[in-house]
């Protein structure tokens, strides 16, 4: 088996509230065409939450959309990803990038989207 | 209308992320912001390992799990990471595990008055709550 090293990569994880998503993703892929984007759900609490007044604990859904980038494009697509997915206002999310020790290319075939 | 384009970024972060039986992240959680944690997210996740190998016994090991993310001050990581330990009590097997990784940098929103009074007291990020003030 063979496999190909890859430049540093970066992985930028964004928790952000549940319906945020498919927008910044299909930004990512038509915009930036970037393809190595995951999404999955969690539940999500925080000092500071929309649903604080209703009692300590209360949590909210959240969406983790997950990005590995190469380390040269990894502060572009971090801002992108602060700005556009507006995790720059109030119960908007919060945002975190994390080196990574090995990763592999994900190619996808050259097969036209549907619309 | 312009808006203000300011992206405050915080660094000396980690992750702690804990995989633990249904039903018990969110007793972790809550132990975990008694000492300064500012919040988690919870996702469901389906895990195997001693539960197989317990035998009979390994009936009361939930192969369900909930896997717990939580962004911490590097300077707090020990101490949520202990507590969760304690809390989840991680030195039984099959109650769980857990692991820090770092984190190069975040961001979300910060108030005004919160960024004015860290800066005030010159502390590097705001996830670094005492457990004072809490």
């Amino acid at each position: 088996m063979t496999y190909h090293t890859t430049r540093p990569h970066k992985l930028i994880t964004a928790i952000l509230p549940k319906g945020r998503d498919q927008e910044l993703v299909h930004r990512l892929v038509n915009e930036l065409g970037i393809n190595s984007v995951n999404i999955n759900f969690a539940r999500g609490l925080g000092r500071i939450t929309p649903l604080r007044h209703r009692g300590v604990g209360e949590t909210t859904e959240k969406a983790i959309v997950t990005v590995l980038i190469e380390e040269e494009r990894a502060d572009e697509v971090f801002e992108f990803i602060f700005y556009e997915a507006d995790l720059n206002q109030p119960h908007g999310g919060l945002m975190f990038q994390q080196p990574l020790l090995a990763n592999t290319m994900f190619k996808i075939p050259d097969i036209e989207e549907e619309e | 209308m312009n808006q203000k384009r300011e992206m405050v970024v915080l660094t000396d972060i980690s992750l702690i992320t804990a995989v633990v039986q249904r039903g018990k992240a969110d007793e972790l959680v809550k132990a975990a912001q008694e000492v300064g944690a500012q919040g988690a997210s919870i996702h469901y996740s389906h895990g195997r390992g001693v539960r197989e190998r317990l035998g009979i016994l390994g009936l009361a090991v939930e192969a369900e799990k909930e896997t717990i993310h939580i962004i911490v001050s590097s300077d707090q990581a020990n101490r949520v990471f202990e507590i969760i330990y304690r809390v989840g009590d991680f030195d039984t097997p099959g109650m769980g595990f857990m692991w820090v990784t770092p984190v190069e940098k975040a961001a979300t929103f910060i108030p005004d008055d919160i960024l004015e009074k860290f800066a005030r007291e010159d502390r590097r990020n705001p996830f670094d709550v005492r457990p004072n003030e809490i």
